[in-house]
């Protein structure tokens, strides 16, 4: 009976039916995650931590040139040497020499530059914004601009690693000014090889001595050239690193012997003995190992930046050391949720251009054993309240359900969501090891995954990430609509698939959008492999090499091979292809409203004066509402690039196949804002789908739905190296118990039946007030009532005060 | 058998325990001043205007014979509401859907096609199916046919009813549903004939025969400020629960207003004044407390949960 409670959000946006008595609590939409933090207070444990925390967020955007100048002339003093001794020397020397810093309340030692907040330019690889960040911001396009003294950007403009690939690699000619390098460059340009994941267990075990001495005993009697080269520029790396945490122990010393704080005086002290002592020796206890993982990884982002990378599996690796403190009485739980806290704030210092911009930094926990034995222990628990604390949108957490997860944890991490509003995010090893073994990985090795950057997936020291390729979908479509010619004959495709006019059935044109789907996939195929053999020559990372297998003992680079080398393919929008496919069989083929050529030239005008087909497209089925009449199209879309990847796609370092992935993130804003009107119905520069399940604003059958939609595709086959589910809940369904419990046993479902991955977004009143001050900063927050969807800000405030009434109800 | 229903349902957390998914049924023999789904009285299809949805092509025009659909701002139609005749006509003229009928045949197979597909969450938090409404009893034949699917499928299921039906064609449900969503909105038979356009006697008759027979009951009660919300309607459901023992527990319904503004989408005005407001937290506490010194056992929308604890 008492089914009004959601009336008012229906009385606007009508579904065939009714509601519930109170179907409003289940909200499901996408939008990046970053946006959800505006408003929140933080709860850190303890004050310091606090204004650590403020100390960093007021940080503005400056540019540290410390390791410009010193690599800048390393490079120039010594270029009769190889490339990477040259990088490895260049890295000591800056490591010898950056000016040291410690925020005030940090407890942790080792930062990405020699001033608070200021940023590294990494000269050797490309001088650029990077394109990604500057297409989520645009009002801070130019920022770099004059910032990098014209005599450095002289030096490198052909000399980097970007210069270089233009013109070694793509035979372009050189630059003749520094001002005709582009602004930005795609994170490749400016970064290392990205999404990775180092292994610190032997660094732990044997210290930075130790690993000196390997590469020394290594060397020993080598007599090819390159290996010397990259085992002398490894040696040098890690000398570097030991001279930098020595360096530190005095500066601690001195500023402990500076402060007048008797506490803080004793906490520098204790700072400054560990750091002399993890410069060379392995760790003993908990912070010892801790301060040490945090100067190699925040080392390997001097080196390389560290795009997207994750610092092995920190409950696993430290859980001995917290073990042996606490028996012995030297470590309490609170310490350690302060050093997580800690931790998590010196990963969101370190991400280049500050605050606004994040590296996806991120690290997981728990997991299970490939015997299935639970893997959580209570620094899982410790980790993730810390790091929960702080409410800050970087480092991304993850969890790693699994069968046996101890549910207490689970719905632990459940609770959290309250603070953070999105983490932690989840992984299923269910899922994952099983797509990750049949690419060719041993047992034991899946189920070591880590999850790196927003979404991607590595193996600590055996396997990191890498997109090879790119299925473009929509462009694909838009082709197969206009022969090839694109809706403004931007494009001259010929001979790929017959004209528009020809293709009379579905399966023609099916099967003309799978011949571009090929064709970008070939294309991008080639362009990535160049890109490949770029990195490989001038984007080597001997620092970061000493932390993967094999790499010493190989005596090569981490680029020239790590023991996996399986490449991926990427796609966005996958489920607006399936949409557009659905919408074009359904309305072209089916019921025969309109040709394919009205409905691209309908396209290319945004839909203008042709809003009637538009609403018939939007009344085709949609991904994301468990709707059969698409589950065709899913295997199909799936199979479009499956197929030719498999086929044309091999790593050309040991011909291994690629795997699949949907890229997620900043692809789907930054590319909607230059995607024309697609088929689906979505209008021209609208946000494409970012997460796989469903497209913006177009899942209105509820959570089970959009979670039986995921697990419609074959995640083992298609989807090896990850994909990205994104779920909206008002907090009430988290903060109920009753509730909660339902949230959690959907998830214990859904996870049961392989669905890979899950993020999870909390929307409260605050954000939504939020929301109704700024519109343009949550142009992309979607609301799910009662069935429909809808961005917010679209709404009328009378609606938006209805829906924010009723959730306060909830 | 097919029957019109107006709505299928998907993750329902609030209709009995667990994940469920609810079927709305069109039809009720009530028409209570509060109803929160107006558009579920009628047994018939009934048409739907939502203006913001229109994108002003003028296709529904030529189809509305008594010219109810006139040209109005910005191009989009204007719908006036007494000349409609509900024959539907220009619902399928509306491609943006903003005309839309309310109400549509189904068979029992196409719900159990759809109510099946969450099994594995149903399994999981000890969810299932929920009839609803208007009132599932309107059409207790359908009822009994989408039951007995349930039960061969053995999926858990609800009935949420006004209880006003003959008792001959509810108890052959009584076998057939694992717990009853009972709704008893008032003890005085003539308020209750106010409030809802029938006496309360033949649902009093069948919620005690419900309960004779052993059906598992949860007693709802909707609190409306200025109608029902009041001490001696408290006192009379405490009342109904001491002679009724085996009532799983009774759970006290806040008012809520929010389905006022829907209703200008079926052309209905509000039978309820705007000054009846929902209730807050502290007066329900309070409600709720009074039923507890009066001994009621209190339940929760979990209460008679197949299975309480979700499953891994």
């Amino acid at each position: 009976m008492r089914k009004g409670r959601a009336g008012i959000a229906c009385a606007t946006f009508p579904r065939p039916g009714g509601m519930t008595r109170r179907t409003f609590l289940a909200l499901a939409g996408v939008a990046p995650a970053a946006r959800l933090f505006a408003g929140k207070s933080p709860a850190p444990s303890v004050p310091a931590i606090s204004a650590l925390r403020a100390d960093i967020l007021r940080s503005g955007l400056s540019i540290g040139l410390h390791r410009a100048e010193v690599f800048t002339r390393i490079f120039r003093d010594n270029v009769d040497q190889p490339w990477i001794v040259r990088k490895g020397l260049a890295l000591q020397e800056y490591l010898k020499t950056v000016p040291l810093y410690l925020r005030e309340g940090d407890g942790i030692a080792g930062s990405i530059s020699e001033r608070p907040g200021a940023m590294p330019v990494m000269v050797e690889l490309g001088i650029g914004e990077n394109n990604i960040y500057t297409g989520e911001r645009p009002d801070r396009k130019g920022h770099l601009k004059g910032q990098v003294p014209e005599g450095i950007r002289a030096f490198w403009m052909n000399e980097n690693m970007w210069g270089r690939y233009r013109t070694e690699i793509c035979g372009l000619p050189p630059y003749k000014s520094p001002d005709e390098v582009p602004e930005s460059l795609a994170y490749k340009f400016i970064s290392n090889q990205g999404h990775l994941c180092p292994s610190y267990s032997r660094l732990l075990r044997v210290g930075l001595e130790g690993l000196m001495r390997d590469v020394a005993r290594r060397i020993e009697g080598e007599a090819n050239p390159d290996k010397v080269a990259f085992l002398t520029a490894a040696g040098r790396c890690l000398a570097g690193v030991s001279t930098w945490a020595a360096r530190y122990g005095e500066f601690l010393a001195s500023e402990a012997a500076r402060c007048t704080d008797a506490a803080r005086a004793s906490e520098l002290r204790e700072m400054s003995r560990i750091a002399s002592k993890v410069a060379t020796s392995p760790p003993g206890t908990f912070r010892e190992a801790l301060q040490l993982v945090w100067f190699v990884h925040q080392a390997i982002h001097i080196e390389g930046q560290g795009y997207s990378c994750t610092p092995d599996r920190l409950d696993q690796l430290l859980f001995p050391f917290y073990e042996a403190d606490v028996s012995a009485g030297r470590l309490d739980d609170a310490t350690v949720v302060r050093l997580a806290e800690n931790l998590v704030l010196k990963m969101y210092d370190n991400s280049v251009w500050g605050p606004e911009h994040h590296l996806t930094q991120g690290f997981v926990m728990g997991g299970s054993t490939p015997d299935g034995r639970d893997h959580t222990n209570r620094l899982s628990w410790l980790f993730v309240e810390g790091a929960t604390n702080l409410s800050l949108p970087e480092p991304l957490i993850w969890i790693r359900w699994h069968p046996n997860i101890d549910q207490k944890f689970f719905d632990f991490c459940l609770t959290r969501l309250l603070r953070s509003t999105c983490f932690p995010m989840m992984w299923n090893d269910r899922a994952i090891p099983d797509a990750l073994m049949g690419l060719g990985i041993a047992r034991e090795d899946a189920f070591n995954y880590v999850p790196v950057g927003c979404n991607e997936l590595a193996i600590p020291s055996q396997w990191y990430y890498n997109p090879g390729a790119n299925a473009n979908y929509l462009a694909s479509i838009e082709a197969a609509m206009t022969s090839g010619k694109g809706y403004r004959g931007q494009w001259k495709w010929k001979g790929i698939a017959p004209a528009a006019g020809e293709l009379r059935s579905f399966e023609a044109f099916s099967g003309a959008v799978a011949a571009y789907v090929r064709r970008s996939i070939e294309q991008s195929y080639g362009n990535e492999m160049k890109t490949l053999q770029a990195q490989m020559r001038w984007g080597v990372t001997p620092l970061t090499s000493c932390f993967f297998e094999g790499c010493v003992e190989k005596g090569r680079d981490m680029t020239a091979g790590t023991k996996y080398n399986y490449l991926s393919c990427g796609g966005i929008a996958f489920a607006n292809a399936v949409d557009c496919l659905g919408a074009v069989r359904d309305v072209v083929y089916e019921r025969k409203e309109a040709t394919l050529e009205e409905l691209a030239a309908a396209c290319a005008a945004n839909f203008k004066g042709h809003e009637r087909l538009r609403a018939q497209l939007l009344a085709a089925p949609k991904h994301g509402n468990d709707d059969p009449r698409l589950d065709d199209v899913i295997r199909m879309v799936e199979a479009m690039r499956d197929r030719p990847v498999k086929e044309i796609c091999r790593d050309p370092r040991d011909g291994s196949h690629f795997g699949n992935s949907h890229v997620v993130r900043s692809g789907a804003v930054k590319q909607g804002l230059v995607t024309p009107a697609t088929p689906d119905g979505r209008l021209a520069g609208t946000p494409l789908a970012s997460s796989m399940a469903a497209s913006v604003g177009s899942e209105y059958s509820g959570p089970t739905a959009v979670l039986n939609s995921v697990c419609k595709t074959d995640s083992a086959k298609s989807w090896q190296c990850g994909y990205q589910v994104n779920i909206r809940f008002h907090k009430g369904m988290i903060a109920d118990d009753a509730q909660r419990q339902k949230l959690r046993t959907m998830l214990n479902v859904y996870f049961g039946r392989g669905g890979q991955e899950l993020q999870i977004n909390v929307v409260d009143t605050a954000m939504l007030r939020a929301a109704q001050k700024d519109p343009a900063a949550y142009s992309d927050l979607v609301v799910r009532v009662a069935g429909f969807s809808e961005f917010f800000v679209r709404l009328t405030p009378e609606i938006q005060e209805d829906i924010i009434a009723r959730m306060e109800h909830m | 058998m097919r029957q019109r229903i107006f709505d299928i349902q998907r993750f329902s957390i609030h209709d009995g325990p667990g994940i469920r998914t609810t079927v709305f049924m069109k039809g009720c023999p009530l028409r209570c001043l509060w109803c929160s789904n107006p558009e579920s009285i009628s047994p018939e299809p009934q048409l739907s205007y939502t203006e913001q949805r229109c994108i002003a092509c003028g296709a529904c025009f030529p189809a509305c014979k008594p010219e109810a659909l006139k040209v109005g701002r910005e191009g989009k139609a204007h719908l006036e509401w007494p000349r409609c005749n509900q024959r539907l006509e220009c619902v399928p003229t509306c491609d943006a859907r903003a005309l839309e009928a309310v109400g549509r045949e189904v068979t029992t197979e196409e719900i159990m096609a759809v109510v099946l597909r969450d099994r594995d969450y149903y399994e999981a938090s000890g969810g299932g199916m929920t009839l609803s409404g208007g009132d599932p009893l309107f059409n207790p034949g359908f009822c009994e046919a989408l039951l007995c699917e349930a039960r061969a499928h053995g999926i858990h299921a609800c009935v949420e009813t006004s209880g006003y039906g003959e008792w001959a064609s509810i108890e052959p449900l009584v076998p057939l549903v694992d717990l009853w969503l009972y709704d008893f909105k008032e003890t005085d038979p003539k308020k209750h004939y106010e409030f809802t356009g029938v006496s309360n006697g033949v649902i009093l008759d069948n919620l005690k025969k419900l309960h004779a027979a052993g059906a598992r009951i949860l007693l709802r009660c909707p609190m409306i400020p200025g109608h029902n919300a009041r001490d001696d309607h408290l006192d009379g459901i405490a009342a109904i629960a001491a002679e009724l023992p085996h009532l799983i527990g009774v759970e006290l319904l806040p008012y809520f207003d929010l389905w006022r503004g829907k209703l200008r989408r079926f052309g209905l005005t509000p039978r309820l004044p705007d000054s009846v407001k929902p209730p807050d937290r502290g007066t329900m506490d309070a409600w709720n407390a009074y039923l507890r010194r009066r001994g009621v056992k209190l339940a929760g929308m979990d209460a008679g949960a197949a299975a309480s604890d979700p499953k891994p």
